[in-house]
């Protein structure tokens, strides 16, 4: 379980807070809150589920005002991550995580927990504490938003269609 | 389908389309054009979602829980191997029937994890409370005088179940309901501060928790009059 759900958990605590160190803590807090119950997760499906779910209330409850400032302030050292890295990505890459971040959180994060966890929409919305159609609602407007700033032409043509 | 209908469902869930959207993308060629460009932005998507992550982090949380571990194993080694096997003996025996202490620590631990459901104020309604506590079959015979103040889906032990808060005239109990969790009778434990009750109800079982053994007593005696947890 841990093999198998380490990285996308990590990938999921990085689009929360936008910061390496705070996103394995919380990785790690999430483990150490498992543990006591990893007996009872009985299916994988379950326990992926469980999995991100801590990870979300853990965040909520250690690092929102952190996040807060981290949205504010991008830290030097994540600076110069972030050039390190856009040096081995596309352009169009860095153009769709530029566009991720800009997304208010409350759409990025049920959309990264689609694309990254495969979660269907209602557990989505039980992980987050949201009704179902409110996910369906953020995710689909989250796609929208992401296309019509990387694609203006195209989407204002299909618009047109 | 009309092509509007699909493409709010691509947009929903792009991986997810039911046999009605596929044929309809199969039948107009504007969709399928749609659904292409779609498939290939949720390609991108994805590989801009899955920033690098450490290969060593998985090794690493599991280092930490062996470390934590190895501490109280260096002291307790030689007297641990002669409790094992009375303890594994007694409880094999045991666990069967009764909740064991990982649990209760686990829910004490998950109640003080979460200060925001004692201080809600959503001010739910019986029907609320009554469909929270349909999955574990319990039911409402008489409605129970007090503010029901916090209800939402919370992982818990055996999967996922319902976090109940509702202040009574004698205090603030919290529910955690179980519906996948078995147990075969009630036992009571007090951990980190927190009181805990686990009780059987007709699907899985249910996690009372008030803050001293007293306080709880009394609390589920009067939840007892208003809700049929094994019926
Ligand atoms: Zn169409
Ligand atoms: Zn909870």
């Amino acid at each position: 379980m841990v093999h198998a759900y380490a990285a996308d958990l990590y990938r999921f605590a990085y689009w929360k807070c936008r910061d390496r160190a705070l996103a394995e803590d919380l990785v790690q807090e999430t483990y150490a809150r498992a543990w006591a119950a990893w007996r009872d997760l009985r299916d994988e499906k379950a326990a992926k589920q469980w999995l991100f779910t801590i990870l979300h209330r853990e965040h909520a409850r250690l690092y929102e005002r952190k996040q807060m400032q981290a949205e504010a302030q991008v830290s030097e050292q994540e600076m110069e991550h972030l050039m390190r890295v856009a040096e081995a990505q596309t352009q169009r890459n860095v153009e769709l995580r530029e566009a991720m971040w800009a997304l208010p959180a409350p759409f990025r994060e049920p959309l990264v927990l689609q694309v990254l966890g495969g979660f269907a929409c209602e557990e989505i919305a039980q992980m987050l504490g949201l009704s179902e159609a409110a996910v369906m609602q953020r995710v689909s407007r989250a796609r929208r938003a992401l296309r019509k700033q990387l694609e203006p032409e195209r989407d204002s043509m299909e618009r047109r269609s | 389908m009309n092509c509007l209908e699909f493409r709010r469902l691509k947009l929903t869930d792009p991986n997810r389309l039911t046999p009605a959207a596929l044929e309809h993308a199969a039948a107009c060629p504007s969709c399928a054009d749609f659904n292409g460009a779609q498939d290939a932005f949720e390609r991108e998507l994805l590989e801009a979602v899955n920033v690098a992550a450490d290969p060593a982090l998985a090794a690493r949380v599991l280092l930490r829980r062996r470390l934590k571990h190895a501490g109280y194993r260096r002291v307790f080694a030689r007297a641990a191997v002669v409790l094992l096997i009375c303890a594994a003996l007694i409880s094999a025996g045991v666990r069967l029937l009764t909740p064991e202490p990982a649990m209760f620590s686990a829910l004490a631990a998950h109640v003080a994890h979460e200060p925001n459901a004692f201080k809600a104020d959503e001010h739910r309604t019986h029907s609320d409370l009554a469909a929270a506590l349909s999955a574990s079959g319990a039911r409402i015979v008489r409605p129970i005088k007090g503010d029901i103040s916090y209800i939402h889906p919370c992982p818990v032990p055996g999967g996922m179940g319902k976090h109940i808060v509702i202040r009574i005239g004698a205090g603030t109990i919290t529910l955690l309901t179980m519906p996948n969790k078995n147990v075969y009778f009630r036992k009571v434990k007090t951990h980190e501060g927190y009181a805990v009750a686990v009780l059987p109800c007709k699907r899985g079982s249910v996690a009372l928790v008030a803050k001293s053994e007293a306080e709880l007593t009394k609390l589920e005696a009067q939840l007892r009059d208003h809700v049929q947890w094994q019926t």
